[in-house]
């Protein structure tokens, strides 16, 4: 991006990603003890309700990421704010969502062979969900192709936000069509979460742990963009060098 | 516990993928970093030889003398 020079090498402060880390460990610790021990088994489903604390988290991490991706991917498409950054964390977080939107998806499988006797169905939740991975999917495969970085970048973004349009299409669903999947348990319109005692926290903490998880893992994975961006650089100067060194020594 | 198979390997299958990808993730940062120290020292010792050798070459007795 030639109009807006390189600002940031890491997101989070050194301090604060290995606070995160500890953090994020302990959030983890804490799921895994309340999710497999402390929450009691639900009344209908038995110990199947045990999965949901990893699918629920999931499919929200999933939603964050995605939203965190059209936001940056906005910020590339305005000019003043348009910067190589921003391109960076779309792409980092859209590689997370589609991570946690895959592990939904094979969760919500794991969760509805014993509960609903099946693994799959054609239903309104399932496949929008399946339709949000394949199209971040093919946005991910669209930020390798080549291209010069502004031009690439706006391309990019543009691809994002189209993608995104499905977002809303997933949560609202289950209001919208009559489906086998449950109505939102925790996000529905009334924002009155229909869980409650160890099994609602243990919910929250499974939420709090892999929103800190994300918020790590994109750290992490900005980082590895720029070092990887720094690298195609090296290697595109060394190949200038070596062609001008040949073409001098030919003269 | 009721159906033990399937929650097991819903966590078993969290455990692996998530606790995969931080570990590839941190190994693929800390083999960039290190390509990123070599590439720099590796053009920092090219720089310095570079000037050193224009260094000789201007203090070579007679050396603007011969254009």
């Amino acid at each position: 991006m030639s109009d807006v020079r390189e600002a940031r090498d890491e997101l989070l402060a050194p301090v604060v990603r290995r606070g995160l880390g500890v953090v994020t460990l302990v959030a983890l610790g804490a799921l895994i003890a309340f999710g497999l021990w402390g929450a009691p088994p639900d009344a209908v489903q038995g110990d199947a309700q045990r999965i949901m604390y990893l699918h629920v988290p999931s499919a929200w991490v999933a939603y964050l990421a995605f939203f965190v991706t059209a936001v940056a991917s906005a910020l590339v498409l305005w000019r003043r704010t348009r910067a190589p950054v921003w391109d960076r964390v779309a792409g980092a977080s859209a590689e997370l969502g589609v991570m946690f939107t895959a592990l939904a998806l094979v969760f919500g499988s794991l969760w509805g062979k014993p509960v609903w006797g099946f693994w799959w169905a054609w239903d309104a939740r399932l496949v929008s969900t399946a339709l949000l991975l394949f199209l971040f999917v093919g946005y991910l495969a669209l930020r390798r192709i080549p291209g010069d970085s502004v031009g690439a970048a706006k391309r990019n973004a543009v691809a994002a936000l189209i993608a995104f349009v499905d977002v809303p299409i997933v949560h609202f669903s289950v209001e919208w069509w009559r489906t086998l999947h449950q109505r939102a348990t925790v996000f529905n319109p009334k924002l009155s979460p229909e869980i409650h005692g160890v099994m609602g926290l243990t919910l929250w903490i499974g939420t709090l742990a892999f929103t800190l998880l994300y918020v790590y893992l994109l750290d992490r994975r900005y980082r590895l963009a720029v070092l990887q961006a720094d690298q195609a650089d090296v290697e595109l100067e060394q190949a200038i060098l070596d062609r001008t060194r040949g073409s001098s020594a030919h003269v | 516990m009721s159906d033990p198979g399937y929650v097991i390997a819903g966590w078993s299958l969290a455990a692996i993928v998530l606790g995969l990808y931080t570990f590839r993730l941190a190994r693929n940062i800390r083999s960039a970093e290190h390509e990123r120290r070599r590439a720099r020292s590796e053009s920092d010792s090219e720089s310095v030889s570079e000037a050193e050798s224009a260094s000789e070459s201007e203090s070579e007795p007679g050396s603007e003398s011969t254009e």
